[in-house]
């Protein structure tokens, strides 16, 4: 007999072959990390000592003991995965046993006599369920079962083909009943076929004169009343079958649906973020720094700039470096931006301290959007001596702000004005999007991406300059000059299509035909401080037609 | 002014002591990401034949384990072979070396 264990093993056997795998490779790699952490760090207890000495002693004992401890807690990880698997192989496997008992679809359904006499012309109603269907006494002593019997094999053994559906509360009932509804119908066949045995049977006893004309009629009127009365027993069966089942499938969607949370809320992505936090209280150590580095991480541009924050505060290959490069400035007034000198970015304390909630990481959206304004401008600054002071450069700087903005406080990036509308908006537009007002009327910058240094040079002026490292601090941000000096040589250049939003990330626009520029002095241009005027911090993304 | 609390000053060659390590190294370190392949191959075929209701969420579980334990070990790893090398580097060159190996996958 087919069982609602045996629907589901296919489930099942995976859950438990996922399991079996994971338990065996917790041991393994808990064993694994136990060694190595034992071995390594009693490289200094052994009566054999080596010369490991100072910094570098300490460097290598910090580096073995953080790992083993990302490890301890990724094989938690795989041990709580092991738990769900068992945890749901157990629950679909208890919540199954007691549909398979068929006494369950038989309440309210009244009994079916089995009394007979000697009158071969009578029908009765357990005929019905016996000879109609090829079963005897000796199978059942109830003979409602062999309904039950018949719809759980007509149903059961399809299903572990169509789990998805299962899974799938309303598909799921639909298929359960569709399939009853056709289990019933055969079942309703064999009875009509016995039904017209009978009467066959009844019509020749009339012929042969057996029996009697009112007998006949008499006996007829029995044959259909006791199919009636069976047919009745079945949809009554049926019915209470398709609750069941319906029951049945209720509690497997909710056990599954328990499973896949549990799996979700094991989240082992975030063990690459424990690495960056460890990265980020590394490298700077003020409070106010690490909680806004926290918050960018959660989104998937602002995690870029953190990682050009986080190489470029790397004091094994960068100088200046670490605490040195943000700074927090106290006394200004709130939402006046932030500046940066090429290198340094400050930072408005009273931003920080308005907008900062520890429980809503979104709360430094504002904040975030600034700090990446800055780092844009002080990657150009260190990768090719841009300078920071010109419209292009602010024209592509407020537009990663918006980026990061919007994307922490969980909106689309939205759309960005063309740089000729950006440059000729006025101070507040009335849509709320950026304006680069301030940039070109208060601080007069230079509409040249070069700066004024650079306004005789066209297409590769930043290669003319030194220093051109175009993979500065591994360049995270995805930034290069072509973004910049299209601002200049198209008008109405859009920044929006080189972002691909898909990857969170900037392609660099098609090159355009330039003149071989002239040699020049090469004078690297020293950026002057410079403060960011507040954008607009969220424009209202407009709909995308 | 060195630090030599956990790694003391003595008289055995670095190599004797590489020897043990990298003993150690070729045993354990190296053989668990063949274990974290077969680990992760068992689970692939299982989720394979997951209804597709659950297949997407083990899948994303699979690989989000599979990226950050090789790193892991990956990085367990780099400082196995500074050990295997059989010369303790120099402090300067340590330090170095191990947090360019946690820059690496970061």
């Amino acid at each position: 007999m087919t069982s609602f264990l045996d629907v589901i093993r296919p489930l099942t056997d995976q859950l438990k072959s996922m399991s079996d795998l994971a338990r065996q490779a917790a041991q393994t790699y808990t064993t694994g990390t136990t060694k190595f952490r034992n071995h390594t760090n009693d490289v200094g207890n052994l009566s054999s000592p080596i010369v490991f000495l100072g910094k570098g002693a300490n460097a290598f004992v910090d580096a073995v003991n953080r790992n083993a401890d990302l490890s301890t807690k990724a094989v938690t990880r795989l041990s709580d995965f092991q738990a769900a698997c068992d945890d749901a192989k157990k629950t679909m496997e208890d919540m199954s046993g007691p549909y398979d008992n068929e006494s369950r679809y038989l309440n309210n359904v009244y009994q079916v006599g089995d009394f007979s006499n000697a009158d071969r012309y009578n029908t009765y109603e357990f005929q019905y369920f016996l000879d109609a269907q090829g079963y005897t006494t000796s199978d059942t002593s109830d003979p409602r079962t062999t309904v039950v019997r018949r719809i759980r094999e007509d149903t059961l053994p399809g299903l572990s083909f169509q789990l998805d559906s299962l899974l799938n509360t309303s598909n799921g009932q639909a298929l359960l009943e569709s399939n009853i509804d056709s289990a019933v119908s055969y079942i309703q066949s064999d009875f009509q076929r016995y039904q017209a045995k009978r009467h066959e049977f009844l019509d020749g006893a009339l012929r042969s004169k057996e029996i009697s004309k009112d007998e006949h009629h008499y006996y007829s009127a029995l044959v259909d009343s006791t199919y009636e009365m069976a047919m009745g027993v079945v949809n009554a069966i049926a019915k209470n079958m398709k609750t069941g089942y319906d029951s049945w499938d209720q509690e497997f969607v909710a056990a599954a649906n328990n499973f896949l949370a549990k799996v979700g809320d094991i989240d082992t992505g975030k063990l690459t973020q424990l690495q960056l936090y460890n990265t980020i209280d590394s490298r700077f150590h003020d409070p106010r720094t690490q909680a806004l580095l926290y918050a960018m991480l959660a989104s998937p541009y602002s995690a870029k700039v953190v990682q050009y924050l986080l190489n470029v505060a790397n004091c094994s290959k960068m100088s200046p470096c670490g605490d040195a490069l943000i700074v927090w400035q106290d006394g200004m007034p709130p939402n006046t931006g932030a500046f940066n000198n090429g290198t340094v970015t400050t930072l408005n304390t009273q931003d920080f301290n308005e907008a900062y909630d520890p429980n809503n990481p979104s709360s430094l959206a504002t904040l975030a959007g600034y700090l990446a304004h800055e780092s844009v401008e002080t990657y150009y600054s260190r990768a090719y001596g841009i300078p920071a002071d010109t419209v292009p450069m602010d024209y592509l700087a407020d537009y990663v702000h918006q980026i990061v903005s919007n994307q922490m406080n969980g909106q689309p990036v939205g759309n960005f004005p063309n740089y000729q509308n950006w440059v000729n908006a006025p101070q507040n537009p009335p849509d709320g999007s950026d304006s680069g007002y301030d940039y070109v009327h208060n601080f007069h910058e230079s509409d040249n991406p070069g700066g004024d240094l650079g306004e005789h040079l066209s297409s590769g002026w930043w290669s003319l300059w030194n220093n051109s490292n175009p993979n500065f601090a591994g360049n995270p941000m995805g930034l290069s000059p072509s973004l910049l000096q299209n601002n200049s040589t198209l008008p109405g250049w859009d920044i929006t299509k080189c972002w691909n939003p898909d990857t969170n990330s900037f392609h660099p626009p098609t090159p355009q035909p330039t003149p071989v520029p002239e040699p020049v002095p090469q004078p690297v241009p020293q950026p002057e401080p410079k403060l960011t005027p507040t954008p607009n911090p969220t424009p209202n993304p407009q709909p995308t037609p | 002014m060195h630090d030599n609390s956990l790694f003391v000053v003595g008289t055995i060659s670095a190599s004797a002591l590489g020897d043990t390590i990298a003993k150690e190294a070729q045993n354990q370190w190296h053989s668990d990401p063949h274990n974290l392949d077969g680990l992760k191959a068992g689970l692939n075929s299982a989720v394979q034949q997951l209804p597709s209701t659950l297949s997407g969420t083990v899948q994303q579980f699979v690989n989000d384990f599979d990226s950050n334990y090789a790193a892991l070990l990956n990085q367990r790893i780099v400082i196995g072979q500074i050990l295997e090398k059989k010369v303790a580097p120099d402090a300067q060159e340590l330090d170095l070396q191990i947090k360019d190996s946690f820059d690496s996958f970061q």
